[in-house]
């Protein structure tokens, strides 16, 4: 009997030891096919996808549907090649992420893009084209302002400052972008430096100022640490402004805990407590909405214009937190936030925008006229 | 309260099942034993795609009561309930290294196996099984760039470089009903040795596998990637002969 049970176990420990190999979908690979480039697409997503949490569309119904329809596309094919975007195009009509951007690197459709944020906006009843404050604001201020523009640090992207006041003791400091730091710090000389110096001499000495206007209308965001070298000369101990996220792992639902997103006081500072008005608009975007959220805790802090964009999810390269943009190699490139963002009340404003404290609406007709509405309530807060 | 309760419930049934086989089974040769050692845990999944990142295995506790029923002389059905603790790792590496997320994950677990025994003074075990396990509890440390917390320089030539400041949590797991798998069940294979030393009471030195079959999460989509809990244990006991011979 004793040797009668080496056997049985035998088999049993054979039978138990059977090893896995875990397949992983998520390739680099070049796609042959169309079946392929949607498998590699929708993966993708699948696994770097930073919104499955609070994003309503089913991605797994998507796959159903359009795996067969993808299937029956020729990848040689320029016609089948060309209606793909349209495909893509719905599927990513129902994303929440507000950065979501579609290009393709296929040389037939290397003019196309799917940008869904964008287009919800144009089929907004109240649609408008974005529009730069610059002109019409400079009316506003005060002789001796400083307009800086700085198209050496980054010639593709311009920088546009303006810092100056408006009867004589506000404070006016406006920019088309976030890419402050590196103008500030360029090796090379231009003309956003004094425009900076100036804000930020003024911010640190704010003595016989009765209000700040602070416009980031038109702003689509840029570089994060802007949002320390900015914010930070408004504080003089560490503002928590919110929580991010990130993916951990290849499930769908795989995050990291939320870490808390905190401005650092920048040097020089002092604290502030002439009152600020932030000017938004749906075209602030990104950063700059990060910017308006975290401004508005500060006690003698409101907003004014009209919702934000809604791309408040922080983008950075995919290896920092192997999440977030990817590519179907030879066909697309996905861009899509490396974070997901929650703001200090708990609320995720991804996809929606941030609203203002006091709305007001884009104004055509006062633009006609030489008003800007939104920068006139702003300075009728001020005491 | 739900969970605590939902948890005591549970932990109600690994704990009384057993005990009621030990008083049926305290009729014929049974025996009972404590046992507690390490563990050494690994998931086994397939991360390919994430860039610099490794899996490692870290090491736990595990503690156990160890009920026998001798079927034959040298054939016993074992019931070995208790705590395991499944620790392992995932690490950035390269010019991330310092970041990781590290997982404690403690199971309530109920393996069942038959084991042959070998050997009169310093005998020699090996055994086969299957477990069923429960995730009880869960703690999450780790240390990840905070991308609000860019360290900016500005290179010679210009450039901006920008460095993330890592920010460190330590927190209690949070289940998701959505996302975790709580029901574990796999196979379990054990080799040991044990020295009897009087009539009634034997020590034990034993080294335990334990492969899930079930993964660590539930089927949320197409094409997931599976998650599988891989330990080993390795533990030192005392046990009781609970009839006379």
């Amino acid at each position: 009997m004793r040797y009668k049970c080496i056997p049985l176990f035998l088999i049993a420990v054979t039978f138990f030891s059977c090893k896995k190999n875990i397949p992983n979908p998520v390739t680099n690979r070049e796609p042959v096919n169309f079946g392929q480039v949607f498998d590699d697409y929708w993966n993708g997503m699948n696994a770097n996808y930073m919104f499955w949490d609070i994003d309503t569309l089913d991605w797994n119904a998507v796959y159903s549907h359009y795996s067969p329809i993808f299937n029956k596309l020729d990848l040689q094919n320029k016609k089948d090649v060309e209606s793909s975007v349209a495909y893509f195009r719905q599927i990513a009509d129902g994303l929440i992420d507000h950065h979501y951007y579609l290009s393709f690197t296929n040389a037939l459709l290397i003019d196309s893009s799917v940008y869904p944020a964008y287009d919800h906006i144009l089929h907004d009843t109240g649609y408008r084209t974005p529009y730069s404050y610059f002109p019409l604001d400079l009316k506003y201020l005060d002789t001796g302002y400083l307009f800086g523009y700085d198209n050496t640090t980054d010639p593709a992207n311009p920088l546009i400052v303006v810092s100056g006041t408006i009867h004589s003791n506000i404070l006016f400091f406006s920019c088309n972008q976030f890419s402050l730091f590196s103008s500030f710090h360029s090796p090379v000389s231009n003309n956003a430096q004094p425009a900076l110096r100036y804000l930020f001499n003024r911010l640190h000495n704010p003595s016989g100022l009765r209000g700040i206007v602070i416009d980031v209308r038109n702003n689509l965001g840029g570089d994060i640490s802007d949002l320390n070298f900015l914010a930070g000369q408004f504080i003089t101990t560490p503002l928590q402004f919110g929580y991010s996220r990130y993916k951990s792992g290849n499930g769908r639902l795989d995050y990291t805990p939320w870490i808390s997103s905190v401005i650092a006081p920048q040097t020089g500072a002092t604290t502030i407590t002439t009152p600020i008005t932030i000017l938004c608009d749906k075209y602030s975007a990104s950063l700059a909405e990060i910017f308006t959220m975290a401004m508005r805790l500060l006690p003698n802090c409101k907003t004014v214009g009209e919702t934000t964009f809604g791309a408040t999810g922080p983008l950075t390269d995919y290896g920092i937190y192997n999440d977030g943009s990817f590519t179907v190699p030879g066909f697309m490139s996905v861009k899509t936030a490396s974070g997901e963002f929650k703001y200090i009340d708990g609320n995720i404003y991804e996809g929606k925008g941030f609203p203002p404290d006091y709305p007001v609406p884009f104004s055509a007709a006062g633009i006609n006229a030489g008003t800007d509405v939104q920068l006139e309530k702003a300075i009728s807060l001020l005491p | 309260m739900i969970s605590l309760l939902y948890n005591r419930r549970i932990a109600t049934a690994f704990f009384f099942i057993p005990l009621l086989s030990l008083t049926k089974l305290s009729h014929a040769q049974n025996s009972i034993g404590l046992e507690a050692g390490m563990s050494s845990s690994y998931l086994v999944t397939n991360i390919s795609n994430r860039t610099s990142t490794v899996i490692n295995s870290d090491r736990g506790f595990t503690a156990n009561i160890l009920l026998r029923h001798t079927i034959y002389r040298c054939l016993s059905a074992e019931l070995i309930p208790g705590i395991t603790r499944k620790s392992y790792s995932i690490n950035r590496t390269d010019s991330l290294a310092g970041v990781y997320e590290s997982f404690n994950n403690t199971y309530l677990q109920l393996p069942i196996g038959i084991s042959l025994t070998y050997g009169r003074t310093l005998q020699v075990t090996i055994a086969s099984g299957i477990y069923l396990g429960y995730w009880m509890a869960g703690r999450i440390k780790g240390k990840t760039p905070d991308i609000y917390a860019v360290t900016d320089s500005i290179s010679p030539s210009g450039q901006v470089l920008g460095s993330y400041q890592l920010k460190s949590y330590d927190e209690k797991y949070v289940f998701s009903k959505q996302r975790d798998n709580r029901l574990e069940t796999g196979w379990m294979l054990e080799a040991g040795i044990q020295y009897p030393f009087s009539h009634q009471y034997w020590v034990s030195a034993k080294a335990r596998y334990y492969q899930a079959l079930t993964s660590q999460e539930k089927n949320l989509s197409i094409n997931q990637v599976q998650q599988y809990n891989q330990t080993w244990t390795f533990t030192i006991g005392i046990s009781r002969m609970l009839d006379k011979k």
